[in-house]
């Protein structure tokens, strides 16, 4: 074949092709402003994709956002809220300041005080454990120690005590995403309120007591003295599992008396402690 | 080995393996095992809803008293298996489910005094007396599985059973329960397999027994011939393939039908019993006894294995004591045989109504590699699953996808796992993904 005509054939595909994209150009409707709003708020988001604010990923939440702003005043970004200078950008960006929320933050119901029973040496995760007799420890509802809240969890907040094989909580990374409570198959994580001082390190249910199969030297023993010492309200039974629960109240006394210690301060009792200590100095 | 020759030409496709069977007590005369001086009685040894409890701290019991009723349709009765005192009503780990239920203890008085039996005819009752009768003795499938029998036994009108299958294969190696029982006691077997016959008025019926047990297979042809059924039966003897026990695929050997996706043998017009169950059928409705004892097996790093007539509730330390101990190389305790059992935490756990066999044994830790996609384990399914795409998706935490590769007809025999070059313990992942897809709703 003659490579002119080749050459030719070519050329004016092309040169069609150009023409139809610039036709389009300026006849179909502009990009829609929304997306590249989107875009740019998510410049200002932690970029976890974890999901804690209710939407699947970070972009579709700078989405939501950009359509309403609302949205962010109502439900600021929990992880973005955790860092202050972060958070102040996206305010001075949209011009517009969050409602304060408390956030919330995962806590462990077990101290990792029981003994293992028997050797397990089946596949090493939570999940295939605990299908063996509620787990291998003396306590058949303590923590199994495989991790399956570590593989979890989106920013490195949980993490296994080597020395006592029980998941903790570092409160300065948990985002209160939540994506830990359904990975234990022992039912032991919880998300409760950031501003909550304390928590009981236990989950160990009275009244499905298993025989031979005993709490742990720091097990809840249902003595109901926490609820009896604090004031009204403070602290609520849980009587399904047998088990107190706390509430947002500060409860020393409890703390002090309670047998097992097991009630546990968390990061939100220190803050309060050192508010308390500011405010009385100011005053003296 | 023992291959069928259509499987060596290729013609025939032959799922499952071929373990060494390893029946060390299949010489051994049933025993019965001495009284315990306490039973700890979960309420759930069975599937389904867990009975409720009838007696209270402090009672005194008989053996044979009910002493906690069926919790709904699927479920079963338990009753007393020593006289003497209720001690406690605690929540015990139930070896079905693994998670708590609650428990009678009953203390020994030493007299092993029993109710009043009410023996009757089978050949005056009508079928729903038998079924009744069955039902009220707490008889469970107790071949393992523990699915309560009157359940099996009730079908709805539009799926008659047309054939019984009496599942004496006991293909899992080491369990020799069974095998004992059919050469001792063939004639209460098959007095249980007329009841079951005459009370679905069934035509049909075959005796599986698995090739590697000449005895049984004698003793049991010599009694059907000797008996008089309300249909025909026969002894149908079937290749020695792991796990030719499980009931689908002794019905797709014997019947050539497979069973639907979530259906029950029934959909194909079969019903299977397990000789162990048959036997209490026939103590149930002849003698008017209820389960109260079972045919076990103790093996391996024992002295001398041996199979026992054990009341539930026995602490499994004290068959092995019988046995004259165990090896000092054991660290194992399993209920069950060596592909399906479970591991129990201590040596202190009770026989219950699925336990045929004790296993004592040393730990075979191995470690895991990764799947190098060979394939051995579709090879050896025998229900025609790719078990390496559960791992893959469990692995990746993809459990929505499991129902696409059928996990659910799992039956979890262990044939992956047995043939599985990489070590991948694949049951394990499955029953893992089977859990999580319950999680998430998905049928």
């Amino acid at each position: 074949m003659n490579p002119t005509i080749t050459v030719l054939v070519l050329s004016s595909i092309g040169f069609f092709s150009g023409l139809m994209i610039y036709v389009a150009s300026r006849v179909l409707p502009k990009e829609d402003e929304s997306l590249a709003e989107a875009a740019r708020i998510k410049e200002f988001l932690p970029g976890a994709d974890c999901g804690a604010c209710g939407y699947p990923g970070c972009f579709a939440y700078a989405q939501a956002v950009a359509h309403d702003k609302q949205v962010f005043v109502k439900t600021p970004c929990p992880t973005l809220a955790q860092d202050k200078e972060g958070m102040k950008r996206l305010e001075d960006y949209l011009g517009l300041k969050a409602e304060a929320t408390v956030g919330k933050k995962a806590v462990v119901h077990c101290t990792g005080g029981s003994h293992p029973i028997a050797e397990y040496d089946g596949l090493q995760t939570c999940a295939a454990a605990v299908q063996l007799s509620s787990g291998f420890n003396e306590c058949s509802y303590a923590c199994v120690g495989f991790g399956d809240c570590v593989r979890a969890c989106p920013t490195g907040a949980m993490s296994i005590d080597e020395e006592r094989h029980v998941a903790v909580v570092d409160w300065e990374t948990c985002i209160g995403c939540g994506l830990c409570v359904p990975a234990c198959p022992q039912g032991l994580t919880e998300l409760i309120p950031a501003n909550t001082p304390q928590y009981l390190a236990c989950n160990y249910q009275a009244k499905r007591d298993i025989p031979g199969r005993k709490r742990c030297p720091d097990g809840c023993i249902h003595c109901h003295i926490c609820e009896k010492v604090s004031t009204e309200g403070a602290v609520t039974w849980d009587e399904k599992k047998d088990l107190p629960i706390f509430h947002v109240d500060q409860i020393d006394t409890a703390i002090e008396k309670c047998p097992r210690h097991v009630i546990r301060k968390t990061a939100a009792y220190e803050e309060k402690e050192a508010e308390a200590v500011a405010s009385t100095q100011e005053s003296g | 080995m023992n291959t069928h020759v259509l499987e060596v030409l290729g013609l025939r496709r032959s799922a499952g393996v071929h373990p060494p069977s390893n029946k060390l007590g299949a010489q051994a005369a049933i025993e019965r095992a001495p009284l315990p001086q306490t039973v700890i009685l979960p309420l759930q040894q069975h599937i389904g809803a867990p009975a409720k409890v009838l007696v209270k701290s402090g009672d005194e019991v008989k053996v044979g008293q009910v002493i906690a009723e069926a919790g709904g349709f699927v479920s079963a009765p338990i009753h007393a298996t020593i006289s003497g005192t209720v001690k406690q009503l605690p929540t015990v780990a139930s070896s079905v489910t693994g998670k708590g239920v609650p428990g009678v203890v009953i203390e020994s008085d030493g007299k092993d005094e029993w109710i009043d039996l009410s023996p009757a005819d089978p050949d005056e009752l009508s079928p729903s007396e038998i079924i009744s009768r069955i039902k009220e003795a707490g008889i469970v499938g107790m071949g393992g599985a523990t699915f309560p029998s009157h359940v099996k036994l009730s079908p709805p009108p539009e799926k008659p059973i047309k054939t019984v299958i009496v599942n004496g294969a006991e293909c899992e190696p080491y369990i020799t329960a069974d095998d004992r029982l059919m050469i001792e006691q063939s004639e209460r077997i098959l007095s249980g397999l007329s009841i079951v016959m005459k009370a679905l008025s069934v035509k049909r019926a075959f005796v599986a027994i698995e090739d590697n047990k000449p005895q049984a297979i004698a003793r049991m042809q010599q009694a059907v011939s000797q008996m008089k059924f309300p249909g025909e039966v026969s002894v149908s003897v079937v290749p020695r393939r792991y796990p030719m026990g499980a009931e689908k695929t002794l019905i797709k050997t014997i019947l050539g039908a497979e069973v639907p996706e979530g259906g029950l043998p029934m959909d194909v017009g079969a019903l299977v019993h397990n000789v162990a169950t048959l036997a209490a059928i026939h103590d149930a409705v002849v003698l008017g006894k209820p389960l109260v004892e079972r045919v076990v097996s103790v093996t391996g790093l024992v002295k001398t294995p041996k199979n026992f007539l054990v009341r539930f509730g026995t602490p499994a330390a004290a068959l092995i004591d019988l046995c004259g101990g165990s090896d000092e190389r054991a660290d194992e305790l399993i209920f069950g045989g060596p592909m399906m059992g479970i591991a129990q935490p201590s040596f202190d756990a009770a026989i219950i109504k699925g336990t045929n066999c004790v296993l004592v044994k040393k730990s075979d830790i191995r470690e895991e590699y990764d799947c190098i996609r060979c394939g051995r384990c579709i090879e050896a399914c025998p229900m025609g699953l790719m078990p390496l795409q559960f791992v893959n998706l469990v692995k990746h935490e993809d459990y929505e996808h499991l129902s696409d590769f059928h996990i659910n007809n799992c039956v979890e025999c262990g044939s992956c796992t047995y043939g599985c070059p990489a070590n991948i313990p694949l049951v394990s992942y499955i029953k893992v993904g089977k859990v999580e897809l319950r999680k998430l709703g998905v049928k």
